[in-house]
């Protein structure tokens, strides 16, 4: 049985019914069942002076996925009048009872019934039903959303606050529901979903939508707009309103389709938007996406940053323009058109900074296609970066450049055959060149190190990054302190990552003691020395294990050591010569002359196993003497926590402090 | 007879002698690696003791964190927990890995990791949460 066969039997009962003279008339059904709802232990009774009292009790009321049950619908003053029923003064008990009005027309069969809840809240339904279609249409001023939470299916997202006004209407005939519409302003929504990684807050706004069925599915149009209030959704976060959102489509059997779309994102832009979602299971098979006039500075924080959580790139101070074409086929990206202007890049921690960015990269998985970068200055490592130009060749995935150079502090480094490819996610490129000379002076500068004298400068063999390592094949020749400098089995482990971890082997042959013996204040040495460090691992930049070699080069040349110099290595070494020199006639004299010199560290943890040229009592000779006035200087301690050796260094080179003899 | 008890002994001792050359790894050992992400990790445990206090972080049984029960986090900070915690199992890693190279056995990453995982649900405050080895949230 249907509602309206229901609905005219009380009619029939009430003007036909012989018990009508008994004062009361009852009428039971024990089931009732539409696609929309299902009723049942349905009875309705009529009692009273011309049966004004009218009470309704369903034993089970459902409706989608909700369920009420001992459902009871009274009215008082009940009219009967031409086949219209009204009820001016009723109650509905759902749980909670709620003041209700109704009016039934018999003959247009409609229907009009209004909640009234307290503090001005107000839900009317007006439905009718006459051949060949139906309408139903739900309003509600201060609507509490919270009631539409049982209307959604189980597990998703639900309105859990706010209020909601407006209306949604449906409308149909016998082979279901034809059309749609909603149109709602809300205040203060809530929502979420159990986990709560998708949820909103003190939204307000509107939503304005209809659908129509065609055959095959239904055709859309909406929009959404959200004017103030907060959301997550994993791991998105947008703080406040201001976005807005139109588009249409159509939903099919397997597919939601957006023919066109356009997303207004407050700070950060507009976007033209298409695409496919497969309800199936395969999700959003197609996109495309056109923005032109991007606000980068809000497109990182909102967009990007939270996606680069676990890269270099998660703490970025960003800034400048851009304009992005995204095309993505069959859940593959197909092609993307990105253009940065003026754009900067700063990194919080200071690792590197890009500015003045100009980019654009027109790239295509199938087509070879060219792309320009460029930037006005930058820093990498404390390391000034200049004017840089950059023509990329893109073969889908392989990137690869002419050679190039970029100025690097007042010297350059120059790139030949840089090549770069994507594998399963993974980047690794490879490059070879130079570096053109740098002033040490600029060099030490950046990297906070005693000031130093002369060039930097060599040649860089293969240098690749595979997996997270950048490795050096072959040996870095450098020219430092007018000698060479070779760096060997060099290796970069996740070189911006949490814990940078470099291995190599240093050979520095013939530097001049004179040009690094100025630059760290340590007191004057003339001659030529040999610094050798093997098994060099360093851990965050600091070292933790190396076995590290100085001793005088081969060959003829001036060897003298100044009075301070000496001072200077007897705190290196712990108990030394200097004492020995103020106590006596040495003290007059400036400068000694020596034979050789040497010293030895091997760090193993925390500890730096010391040792010299050869042994002495009691500990070893650093410095041999040789000529007149000769001073040979000796070490003690074998064994110096490298922790106390840096701090004595940190002494010694230090302008203005006076050497510490213990 | 002998020459079986004496394989089965043998093969006891194979079985054991990962084990054994494990038990001798300094699980105190520091590093300027160590000990700057230490430091790095007691000034984000501050932000963190918070959210293991309430449920909304736990630490799992694979010796990190993650993100529980993000009902529990005002909506404004869950992205800003979804970074703490990120940043964390960063530190976390490098710090198995580190003290694994620092004792000269890479390899010992994962028995590290084990053995940290185990420390850090002993060390806990009564009332956090902690994955067990089903993986099931249990309350401490």
């Amino acid at each position: 049985m249907n509602w309206a066969q229901v609905v005219r039997a009380l009619i029939l009962f009430v003007l036909l019914s012989p018990f009508a003279q008994a004062g009361q008339i009852t009428l039971s059904v024990d089931d009732i069942s539409s696609p929309a709802f299902h009723a049942k232990a349905i009875s309705a009774t009529l009692d009273g002076p011309d049966f004004s009292h009218f009470e309704a009790r369903i034993g089970e009321l459902s409706l989608r996925d909700r369920t009420w049950r001992k459902v009871r619908l009274t009215c008082v003053k009940t009219q009967w009048n031409n086949g219209v029923i009204r009820c001016d003064q009723g109650e509905l008990d759902l749980g909670e009872k709620l003041p209700v009005r109704f009016v039934y027309q018999q003959q247009s069969k409609t229907l009009a019934l209004t909640l009234d809840f307290p503090r001005g809240e107000t839900w009317q339904l007006s439905a009718q039903w006459d051949k060949p279609g139906w309408n139903v249409r739900v309003e509600a001023r201060n609507g509490q959303v919270a009631r539409l939470a049982g209307f959604l299916p189980q597990g998703g997202i639900r309105p859990t606050a706010g209020t909601w006004s407006g209306s949604i209407s449906l409308d149909g005939g016998h082979t279901g529901v034809g059309n749609v519409t909603v149109d709602a302003v809300f205040k203060e929504l809530a929502f979420a979903d159990t986990s709560g990684l998708h949820a909103g807050e003190k939204i307000a706004g509107g939503v304005r939508c209809d659908a129509s069925r065609r055959e095959g599915g239904w055709i859309w149009r909406g929009e959404v707009d959200w004017k103030s209030g907060e959301a997550f959704w994993q791991p998105l976060y947008f703080a406040d309103g201001r976005h807005r959102f139109a588009g249409q489509g159509s939903l099919e059997a397997d597919w939601l389709r957006l023919s066109q779309g356009s997303l207004r994102l407050a700070g950060v832009g507009e976007a033209q938007l298409s695409g496919a979602w497969d309800r199936a299971g395969r999700g959003l098979t197609d996109f495309d996406l056109k923005a032109a006039g991007l606000d980068v500075a809000g497109l990182y924080p909102t967009l990007l940053k939270p996606f680069l959580e676990k890269t270099a790139f998660a703490k970025l101070q960003a800034k400048g323009g851009a304009d992005l074409a995204w095309r993505y086929r069959d859940g593959v990206t197909t092609d993307f058109d990105l253009s940065l202007r003026a754009a900067e890049f700063v990194d919080e921690d200071q690792r590197f900074a890009l500015h003045g960015v100009n980019a654009h990269i027109p790239w295509s998985n199938k087509e070879e296609r060219q792309a320009e970068l460029s930037l006005q200055s930058g820093e990498v490592l404390r390391l000034a970066l200049g004017e840089t130009r950059v023509p990329l060749t893109m073969r889908g995935w392989q990137f690869g450049a002419p050679d190039f150079s970029v100025p690097l502090l007042d010297g350059r480094l120059n790139i030949d055959g840089f090549t770069a490819s994507r594998n399963d996610g993974d980047w690794q490129w490879r490059f070879s060149g130079g570096l053109a000379p740098v002033s040490m002076e600029r060099f030490s500068a950046a990297l906070k190190l005693p000031l130093m004298q002369g060039t930097l400068a060599g040649i860089i063999p293969a240098v690749s990054y595979v997996g997270g390592n950048l490795k050096v094949d072959g040996a870095l020749l450098f020219k430092v302190f007018d000698g060479t400098a070779v760096v060997k089995d060099l290796s970069l482990h996740e070189p911006f990552g949490r814990v940078p971890r470099l291995s190599a082997t240093l050979d520095m042959r013939n530097l001049d003691l004179d040009l690094l013996t100025s630059a760290f204040s340590f007191g004057n040495m003339q001659g030529r020395i040999d610094v050798s460090v093997a098994g060099l691992e360093l851990s965050d930049w600091r070292p933790v294990q190396f076995d590290a070699k100085v001793a005088s080069s081969p060959g003829n040349y001036p060897k003298k050591i100044s009075q301070k110099a000496v001072q200077s290595i007897s705190s290196l070494g712990g108990v030394g010569a200097a004492a020995a020199i103020q106590r006596s006639f040495l003290s007059f004299f400036e400068q000694f002359g020596y034979e050789r010199i040497g010293l030895s560290c091997a760090l193993r943890n925390g500890v730096c196993l010391m040792d010299g040229v050869e042994p002495a009592p009691h500990g070893y000779v650093i410095v041999k003497g040789g000529g007149i006035p000769a001073i040979s200087v000796i070490g003690y301690n074998h064994q110096v926590s490298w922790d106390e050796l840096l701090e004595r260094l940190k002494r010694v080179t230090q302008k203005n402090v006076k050497p510490v003899i213990q | 007879m002998y020459s079986q008890i004496l394989r089965l002994w043998m093969a006891v001792l194979l079985l054991w002698m990962p084990l054994l050359a494990f038990a001798a790894a300094d699980l105190e050992i520091n590093t300027p690696a160590i000990g700057s992400l230490k430091t790095t990790m007691q000034q984000r445990h501050d932000q963190l003791a918070g959210h293991y206090a309430s449920g909304a972080v736990g630490l799992t049984r694979n010796g990190l964190v993650a993100v529980r029960d993000a009902t529990l986090v005002p909506l404004a900070q869950r992205q800003a927990v979804n970074g703490l915690v990120a940043a964390e199992n960063q530190d976390r890693q490098a710090l198995y890995r580190e003290i694994a190279r620092a004792n000269g056995h890479p390899e010992w990453e994962d028995e590290i990791r084990a053995t940290f995982a185990q420390r850090w649900v002993q060390k806990a405050a009564s009332g956090w949460w902690y994955q067990n080895q089903s993986g099931v949230w249990v309350r401490k």
